[in-house]
């Protein structure tokens, strides 16, 4: 059995992100699972855009993820949403999604909040009816 | 303790696709020693190849593989799992224009899979990078890839990735 080229993951955040009174403007938005402490719309955008915040509880500085040289290069963290269907039969909305970490202005914190943003076609911002699982992972260094 | 359905998988790599200055592909983080445009070379079609780290003198493994073979050692293709997650683009809030993202699998008889070709396509159905050369633009900041191998042993499998959510294993420098 290989063990080709071995990498250690820390899940860090794993739920389901859901909209307890449905979709719309400004729709209640919430969190289930573990690593998040709060969820909330991105402030002035009424769909489709979410921003989480890492639990403090979270191994590390305070919950945060160790940022790279800007938002571009941060080699420490990784995402995967998967878009949970709706309807009969259950069919997802959803064509484009993109996640960003948002380090805290506090120096020295780190990414302490991620942002998920998602669009319909063609594209406009939309909220995924079904709602979406996430998962994030840190990168271990051995 | 119940064992139910217990899945192992073995992280073998998680890296981060950008396009550097001269807009040439580039991969950062783990598990990957190269990437190039796949040939001819396009938009949004990256071939990258595998590092082969401690497994290069290994056994070659899976079935149907040439017993005996000794490295570069590839993964089984039917074990691959791949994870690809766009990070946002320049337009507010943070939105990405690539809405399909694909992996193939590259096997080498007797090697097994140690590339992979990921391909990217905008909501107009055409290949894009998920980034401007050197820099964000409306189309995204880079791609996240995550590459497991399906089908270890469960001492294969790290504790990092079937522990506790919390472990304290992370740490700042």
């Amino acid at each position: 059995m290989t063990d080709y080229a071995v990498n250690s993951l820390q899940p860090i955040v794993q739920g389901v992100v859901t909209f307890p009174k449905g979709t719309g403007p400004n729709s209640l938005v919430a969190f289930d699972g573990e690593g998040i402490s709060a969820i909330a719309r991105r402030a002035g955008v009424m769909n489709g855009a979410y921003v989480l915040t890492l639990d403090a509880g979270l191994p590390g500085n305070a919950g945060a993820v160790q940022p790279g040289i800007g938002i571009l290069t941060d080699p420490n963290v990784r995402t995967m949403i998967t878009v949970r269907g709706s309807g009969a039969p259950p069919i997802s909305n959803i064509v484009t999604i993109a996640v960003l970490y948002l380090v805290s202005p506090t120096l020295g914190v780190g990414a302490d909040q991620l942002l998920i943003v998602m669009e319909t076609f063609p594209p406009a911002l939309a909220d995924p009816p079904g709602g979406f699982e996430i998962i994030v992972w840190v990168v271990v260094d051995q | 303790m119940t064992d139910y359905a217990a899945a192992p998988v073995q992280p073998i790599a998680s890296a981060l696709l950008t396009i550097d200055a001269a807009g040439n592909p580039q991969v950062t983080g783990r598990g990957f020693s190269a990437v190039t445009r796949s040939v001819p070379a396009s938009l949004g079609d990256f071939l990258l190849t595998m590092d082969e780290g401690i497994g290069a003198a290994d056994i070659g493994s899976g079935p149907d593989f040439t017993v005996g073979v000794i490295g570069p050692n590839g993964l089984d293709p039917a074990c691959v799992r791949v994870g690809l997650t766009m990070r946002g683009g320049t337009t507010a809030p943070g939105v990405t224009t690539i809405s399909a993202r694909s992996v193939t699998i590259t096997s080498t008889p007797g090697e097994g899979a140690t590339q992979i070709r990921v391909t990217l396509r905008n909501t107009g159905n055409a290949l894009t990078d998920p980034m401007g050369p050197g820099a964000p633009n409306a189309d995204g900041s880079g791609l996240e890839i995550m590459l497991w191998n399906g089908c270890p042993t469960p001492d294969d499998a790290q504790a990092q990735l079937v522990g506790p959510l919390f472990q304290g294993a992370m740490q700042f420098p």
